[in-house]
């Protein structure tokens, strides 16, 4: 009677403890953590979502989901279709990209790097708030993929392949749009450019060109209107002003803003949110691999870099949908911008210093298959 | 021997009971500091894009406004100031994030706090890209670095004038034009956290004390020792004032 009694005090204090014994992981698969590299010296610590950690096996995943026509109604379109590695996961060149349906799409192909250091919402009209969500867009968007969720869904679950991969992933057994989304997320997080002839020049691995170094002053300063000045060809009539709209180390910035473009019926940022001042605002975009990615705006309506800079130099009030009062980040270029030949020749060989040759090759990101 | 084991079962008795029991709290010396920044213009509530009239009677509207708080410090009875080390804000009209905390702040009674506008020359010079996106000093997170130049823009006023339809930018920088603030204020710290609101009157930036008229003074400035700059920067010295603070 008393060992019995014992062994119930023993038995009741041990449950006292269930909690703790809970804790043990009952999961016996691992998940191994993403391991990525990138400048930190002139990158930012990234940021990661909390509840979607890079795992090697959740960016494969993605990877796979990201290169396979699997997504798209008839089966002849991924991801990649539009989003092509050698330019810098553009289109191809191409002003506008077209759908399984034949049909033409009215924005030009985004790049995907570096979007660990985004913040405000994906899509050139902000209309995705989170990666994951943008991601599925593409899919049942009826100009591009024109493919159901549900569909999806069922294709992959009839895959062994996918289903092996989701169970290492994501530890579940059947796929759904959450999961899609998250493994999409991850691989386009994964893409990391930050080996620039740029980058290896602030390293101190490398120098600049002399007309390189030019094109550079030329970014980072201010232009002063020809109104204000007698003779075009002073020297202090050299900057382009690029940096107050891509001045940091990802040459981009939060902000969805206007540049002063010719209204196509479009108004981005403003068709979202309904905001009159948010009319024919868009997506900062980066300037880092910038040579790869042409044609060149939201609607790729420059076909070059010296068009781009054209634009920017002309006299925009005479075309722009907005009142450039109404856009104080082109208060410098809001008049008529002068610079010499040799001076757009330089800025443009600025520019090129920011391709990143690894990303276009690299096969980390490159089709699994 | 039962009295053994009635000792070896006390014993297990006692460490399974302590074993699950929460550790104790720890007794906290230290709280928060929740501020509340109300921006004004005179006495109306500012907001961007609305229209308001300058000192200068020019009317004008807002598209940006926005700054850096740094070197927060508390003046205890003794008139000894108390550093907040290492904490900043970023405030921005356009996110609407004027609503922030202090941490570390010790018990006590004080008679005031200061802070600046701008950052001290190691941090604003130093490298940028150290803090994480949503670190009040991320260029990424507040777009207010010159990153050719390797300083923070401490504070961006830009807009547009009504009557001719210009639009006009301020981007206020420099070491040596960070604004510092002592603001007295008779307040005690116990154990719940402090709820502080300070007053920005916008309008003191172009009223005080030399009117600052854009069509006259200028429509723009980057530069950390022209006049525009100078102005304004002497401007800002009575933005602040303290509305309350009070502990909950």
């Amino acid at each position: 009677m008393k060992k019995l009694f014992i062994i119930s005090f023993l038995f009741i204090t041990l449950l006292s403890c269930k909690d703790v014994i809970n804790e043990i992981p009952q999961n016996p698969f691992l998940i191994t953590p993403y391991s990525f590299s990138y400048n930190t010296s002139l990158l930012p610590p990234p940021r990661i979502p909390s509840d979607n950690p890079l795992t090697e096996e959740g960016v494969q995943l993605g990877r796979m989901l990201f290169y396979d026509p699997i997504l798209s109604s008839d089966s002849s379109q991924s991801c990649n279709s539009c989003h092509n590695q050698a330019n810098a996961f553009t289109d191809n060149n191409n002003q506008f990209s077209v759908g399984v349906k034949g049909t033409v799409g009215k924005r030009n192909s985004m790049a995907i790097f570096n979007l660990m250091w985004h913040i405000d919402g994906f899509f050139w009209d902000g209309s995705a708030d989170i990666l994951r969500h943008q991601a599925i867009q593409p899919i049942i968007d009826e100009t591009e993929m024109n493919e159901t969720i549900d569909h999806v869904i069922m294709k992959l679950n009839r895959s062994p392949l996918y289903k092996e991969h989701l169970q290492k992933a994501f530890l579940e057994s059947t796929f759904d749009e959450k999961i899609i989304g998250k493994a999409l997320e991850q691989f386009m997080l994964s893409i990391v450019s930050s080996n620039s002839k740029f980058d290896r020049v602030m390293l101190g691995l490398e120098s600049f060109t002399d007309e390189e170094k030019v094109g550079q002053v030329i970014f980072n300063s201010e232009s002063i209107p020809l109104k204000d000045e007698v003779d075009p060809n002073n020297p202090q009539n050299f900057g382009a002003d690029c940096f107050h709209c891509h001045g940091n180390s990802l040459f981009m910035r939060r902000e969805f803003l206007t540049n002063g473009l010719s209204d196509n019926g479009d108004k981005g940022l403003g068709d979202v949110t309904g905001n009159p001042n948010d009319n024919y605002k868009f997506k900062t975009t980066s300037l880092r691999n910038i040579e790869k990615t042409a044609p060149y705006m939201h609607d790729g309506r420059f076909k070059t870099l010296e068009e781009v800079v054209q634009f920017y130099l002309s006299d925009m009030n005479a075309s722009s949908a907005v009142d450039l009062s109404d856009s104080p980040n082109l208060h410098a270029l809001k008049d008529s911008v002068y610079l010499s030949p040799e001076h757009k020749k330089a800025l443009i060989s600025f520019l090129k210093t920011l391709t990143d040759e690894s990303l276009l090759t690299n096969e980390k990101y490159s089709s699994p298959f | 021997m039962k009295k053994i084991i009635f000792i070896i079962i006390g014993i297990w008795f006692l460490i399974s009971v302590m074993g699950c029991k929460p550790d104790p709290p720890i007794k906290n010396e230290v709280s928060t500091m929740d501020i509340i920044i109300n921006h004004l213009f005179d006495t109306s509530d500012f907001e961007l894009n609305q229209e308001y009239t300058l000192p200068s009677d020019e009317p004008v509207k807002f598209s940006r406004f926005a700054y850096l708080l740094s070197n927060f410090y508390l003046i205890d009875e003794n008139e000894f100031r108390i550093a907040l080390d290492k904490q900043y804000l970023y405030i921005d009209m356009k996110y609407s994030n004027s609503d922030f905390k202090l941490i570390n702040i010790p018990k006590g009674t004080y008679k005031g706090i200061g802070f600046s506008i701008g950052l001290d020359s190691i941090i604003n010079h130093g490298n940028p890209n150290q803090y994480t996106l949503d670190h009040p000093l991320s260029p990424i997170n507040n777009s207010l670095h010159w990153s050719w130049q390797g300083g923070y823009i401490f504070t961006a006023i830009e807009g547009k004038t009504i009557h001719n339809n210009e639009s006009f930018i301020f981007h206020l920088a420099g070491t040596q034009n960070k604004v510092d603030f002592e603001l007295p204020y008779n307040f005690s710290k116990e154990d719940d956290a402090i709820h502080a609101i300070l007053n920005y009157n916008i309008k003191e930036v172009f009223q005080s004390p030399e009117v600052y008229t854009i069509e006259i003074d200028g429509l723009s400035t980057h530069n950390v020792e022209d006049p525009v700059t100078l102005k304004l920067i002497n401007n800002m010295k009575d933005v602040f004032s303290v509305s309350s603070i009070e502990s909950l």
